[in-house]
């Protein structure tokens, strides 16, 4: 752990780069389990409980615990829909790149003349 | 069931948009309902090969993305390209999703970004809304978040390469974040190839290599070249010798998806 103003500096970088929602980087690094149900979630995008069991082969409490660590990293979404509970993946929105707005500004600029 | 086919390289001037758009359109000469999305958000460029310019192009899938209209509206009908491949079977269907070419838009995506969740969406929208079998993903080259979502959410990912070093290297990478994201099938074509070279000895090297099948070698093509963007190479030559690797290409992903 790095301290001091380098440390903040840091800190602050790695929180303004991060947007909330599981972006498919974070796929990338998730340990193997979580990766597979992971990468299902992103194709069925909402499922129910019993169909995170099927997938999984486990039983559903245990599907409830392995979807919980998802949902604290608030990659998945629980949803109440029409009395059943729903797991919808919440993908990161795509952040811009940071640059001076001018730059972008002057770019459309030159290019449409 | 459809099948989302994503065509990707690690490297630029692979020649991607024009595999994208021949298969396409073979994919559909065959039958078959067949969309096309354009996520090369940053560069787009297979509009080009369906005659696709700025002037008819009200709306693109940044429309799409900013919220603006539902994803169907963004697609063009481009089914009249298919003309000259004389009879077409009535289900035929070919619709592009292309990405905007306004200078604006392609410095709003990469000064905002968007929401990646929407495209995830999306992709599944227009496959019910325009009932198709097929959804074809051109993508932006490398590894970016929309990339990565495309091979992720892939039934089948084709993989172009050139003989190069640096295509190698690239292919090996995408090769094992593939694997990763568990795409269900996995495939590699070898484009731009010297007509020079052994093709069946290009085949089984990079086949080793990767432990990917090779589903086609293409070779460097004068005549793919001189057509410069300009129409879909397969429907302007359909006796070329080119033509039939890419109908055999096509032929593998539909044996794949049917």
């Amino acid at each position: 752990m790095v301290k001091g103003l380098f440390g903040r500096v840091q800190q602050e970088l790695e929180a303004r780069e991060k947007c909330p929602g599981l972006s498919m980087a974070d796929i990338l690094l998730l340990p193997d389990p979580l990766r597979r149900l992971a990468n299902w979630l992103v194709r069925e995008r909402e499922v129910g409980l019993s169909e995170v069991a099927t997938f999984l082969e486990q039983d559903e409490a245990a599907a409830r615990a392995t979807l919980a660590t998802l949902v604290e990293k608030g990659f998945v979404n629980e949803l109440e829909i029409r009395g059943e509970t729903r797991y919808r993946v919440r993908l990161a929105v795509k952040r811009g790149r940071e640059v001076p707005l001018d730059i972008w500004q002057c770019l459309g600029e030159k290019v449409e003349e | 069931m459809a099948k989302i086919v994503s065509i990707h390289s690690f490297r630029g001037g692979t020649g991607k948009s024009n595999l994208t758009a021949n298969l396409s359109a073979t994919m559909a000469v065959a039958g078959n309902r067949v969309g096309i999305v354009d996520t090369d958000i940053q560069s787009p460029g297979i509009h080009v090969i369906f005659g696709l310019d700025e002037e008819h192009m009200n709306r693109a899938l940044n429309d799409y993305l900013w919220g603006r209209c539902a994803i169907e509206e963004t697609a063009y009908d481009v089914r009249s390209v298919l003309q000259t491949a004389g009879e077409v079977p009535p289900n035929a269907g070919l619709y592009l999703i292309p990405s905007s070419i306004k200078p604006g838009e392609i410095a709003r995506v990469l000064r905002e970004g968007y929401d990646v969740g929407r495209l995830n969406d999306g992709f599944r929208e227009l496959i019910e809304r325009l009932r198709l079998d097929y959804l074809l993903i051109d993508t932006h080259p490398g590894l970016n978040e929309e990339t990565l979502l495309s091979i992720a959410i892939s039934d089948i990912l084709v993989l172009l390469m050139r003989p190069d070093q640096q295509d190698y290297q690239g292919t090996a990478v995408t090769v094992d974040v593939a694997r990763r994201l568990e795409v269900p099938r996995m495939m590699l074509v070898v484009n731009k190839v010297l007509p020079s070279l052994d093709p069946e000895s290009i085949r089984q090297e990079v086949s080793l290599a990767y432990g990917v099948p090779v589903i086609g070698i293409l070779p460097l093509s004068e005549d793919m070249v001189r057509l410069g963007s300009q129409d879909v190479f397969c429907l302007r030559f359909p006796d070329h010798p080119l033509t039939q690797r890419i109908r055999a290409i096509a032929a593998q992903v539909m044996a794949e998806g049917g």
